[in-house]
């Protein structure tokens, strides 16, 4: 009798297989938003703090003292339990360069000022912790989680411009001392270009990520990928497949409803794009409708207010970034503006904002200042509705 | 990264550039000869380069190989060795138009030509399932080279061995589909008067 090898080869490949698959113990969760992300709990701390935590005259001022490297971009902000601040950005030559390093730093509860800025992300370390080649690094993302494990989210290029990208990420677990080696994330088939990370994450009440990041490479939209508490990649959300919809903020609106608001790329008169999704998770995506504001293909933030309506830092303007305001909204179609936050004339550059809210509900806010500075600004409710 | 993932980028490396050199070959090649072209490359991809090795310089440019391009690159390096028969023609045409299909199904779904995600479906673990039930089809249809593929595909994924937690990674990835899309046209085109007796040996009949 012939045996045939193959045949045997394959049996038990896939007995193996099945076992593996049978044994497999990881269960399909249920994800919900945390308790703690939604609107609602912070609203509630927000109102027991009203008071005691005040910013009594809201103020700008500079997170990295002049001297830096000459072009900064991109910041991000996170805050610990304690109630630390920490804060990110990218600087280098120029954007793009292959000395752009990830910086970051501190702020104490109670200090004034920031801490001196170290570098907790480079091209060169990269490279040697992935194994491959790292031609630039940007977009660095900041999300510290109900433990206070500390995540970084930022974007590598091996090769071409920023559509290339792939995500990095690191973790560290005391407070930004240490950092975990770069684990490159495979979120694409097409040699894992090209998908960028730039708005906030949100935790489930799992410890899951639903991390905001978007496509690049021939079209452009936004998509959102689903860690586990250990930062393994789980799935990833298609938000819309319109062109042009990148940056993807989500706001959740209950424990699985959301809404997205979208970066406008690459069309004539462009808006800010919002996107109601019943169920995030289950990649529920709503039509996509434009709102009445203005967006010159720049990066937005937008986070929900105690009250339930929605606030945003944009550049209202149909083309430049020399203008940066507040705008708030209670459907996410209609907005009003409250305030400019900046009003310069071009070339100014006032762009990229990151907007997150602290424990007792303060809104904490970072942006590119002329691409040579990271500027801050802390303020609150109250002066949000003196305001409106 | 993981110890079995640096194994598998340097010896997909090694595999690529050991292929490579095949076509100037003017006899069939010994053993001890194979092993030397895959130990050059091995020793090559060593090489410190930028912060990195050079194969990991190449690996950032081309990207993960997928299970079944490795498994295809060992068998051609093992048959040009003179170790395995080499891969009939209508059994490759078959396997080509199969990597060919999946391409079509996930790259201009990925790149967003539509609204769903048919990459997304490669988390999920009935998928798992689905390719094993294909493998066993492959099986029946006497693809076994195919069926090998699919099988050892899942098997590594299920181990993940390799970065991706996506099962389609470890299916296809764009140069297998883009090999597999250009052979099944230069085949095409070109005249074949083989065919007769390719068909009769892929069947395992024998020609007097």
């Amino acid at each position: 009798m012939k045996v045939d090898i193959s045949a045997i080869a394959w049996g038990i490949l896939v007995v193996a297989c099945a076992g593996l698959l049978l044994t497999d113990i990881n269960k399909t969760e249920t994800l919900r938003f945390s308790e703690s992300e939604l609107a609602t709990s912070v609203g509630a701390k927000a109102g027991k703090n009203a008071g005691k935590n005040a910013v009594a005259k809201p103020e700008l001022s500079f997170v990295l003292p002049p001297g830096g490297p000459p072009s900064v971009h991109s910041g991000t902000l996170t805050r610990l339990q304690d109630g630390q601040l920490l804060a990110a950005w990218f600087g280098g030559a120029r954007e793009g360069a292959s000395d752009v390093r990830i910086f970051f730093c501190r702020r104490a509860p109670d200090a004034a000022e920031w801490s001196a800025s170290t570098i907790i992300a480079s091209r060169e370390q990269t490279t040697e912790d992935l194994n491959r080649h790292i031609a630039k690094i940007g977009n660095p993302i900041l999300f510290a989680d109900s433990r206070d494990r500390l995540w970084l989210f930022y974007v590598t290029v091996s090769f071409g411009g920023w559509s290339g990208s792939s995500i990095t990420m690191k973790y560290s677990d005391d407070a930004g001392e240490s950092w975990s080696k770069a684990k490159r994330l495979v979120t694409s088939p097409f040699l894992n270009v090209s998908t960028l990370v730039k708005g906030c994450p949100i935790e489930c009440d799992s410890g899951h990520l639903v991390v905001p990041v978007y496509h690049e490479f021939v079209r452009k939209f936004g998509e959102a990928i689903i860690l586990d508490r250990d930062g393994n990649l789980q799935s990833k959300i298609r938000l819309t497949a319109v062109r042009g919809a990148i940056q993807p903020w989500i706001v959740p609106l209950d424990q699985q409803a959301s809404m997205a608001f979208f970066r406008q790329s690459g069309h004539p008169g462009r808006s800010v794009l919002m996107s109601h999704m019943p169920n995030v998770f289950a990649s529920d995506c709503g039509r996509l409708e434009t709102s009445h504001v203005p967006n010159p293909d720049a990066a937005i933030a937008v986070i929900r207010r105690h009250n339930g309506e929605f606030l945003m830092v944009c550049n209202p303007i149909d083309s430049g970034r020399h203008r940066l305001s507040l705008a708030t909204s209670s459907d996410g179609v209609n907005w009003k503006l409250v305030r400019h936050v900046e009003d310069g004339d071009p070339p100014d550059e006032f762009s990229y904002p990151y907007l997150i809210r602290g424990a007792s509900g303060q809104y904490h806010l970072i942006y590119t200042w002329n691409r040579s500075r990271m500027r801050y600004l802390e303020f609150d409710e109250e002066w949000l509705e003196n305001e409106l | 990264m993981s110890p079995a993932f640096w194994a598998w980028s340097h010896l997909s490396f090694a595999l690529l550039i050991a292929n490579l050199l095949l076509p100037l070959r003017k006899q069939r090649w010994n053993f001890p000869f194979g092993v030397m072209c895959l130990l050059i490359p091995l020793a090559l991809g060593a090489w410190p380069l930028r912060e990195t090795d050079f194969s990991g310089f190449i690996l950032a440019h081309t990207g993960n190989l997928s299970v079944p391009i490795f498994i295809l690159l060992v068998l051609e390096l093992l048959a040009a060795c003179g170790l395995t028969q080499p891969h009939c023609r209508r059994n490759r045409r078959n396997a080509n138009l199969f990597w060919v299909m999946c391409g079509i199904l996930v790259y201009p779904s990925a790149l967003g030509f539509i609204n769903a995600d048919t990459y997304a479906v490669g988390y999920l673990k009935p998928m798992a399932w689905c390719v094993l039930a294909l493998s066993g089809i492959a099986l029946i249809c006497r693809q076994k080279i195919l069926a090998l593929c699919l099988a050892a595909a899942v098997m590594i994924h299920q181990l993940r061995l390799l970065e991706s937690p996506n099962l389609w990674d470890y299916l296809i990835d764009p140069w297998l589909c883009l090999a597999a899309a250009f052979q099944l046209m230069w085949n095409a085109f070109r005249k074949n008067p083989e065919s007769v007796q390719e068909s009769a040996s892929c069947s395992g009949l024998r020609q007097k």
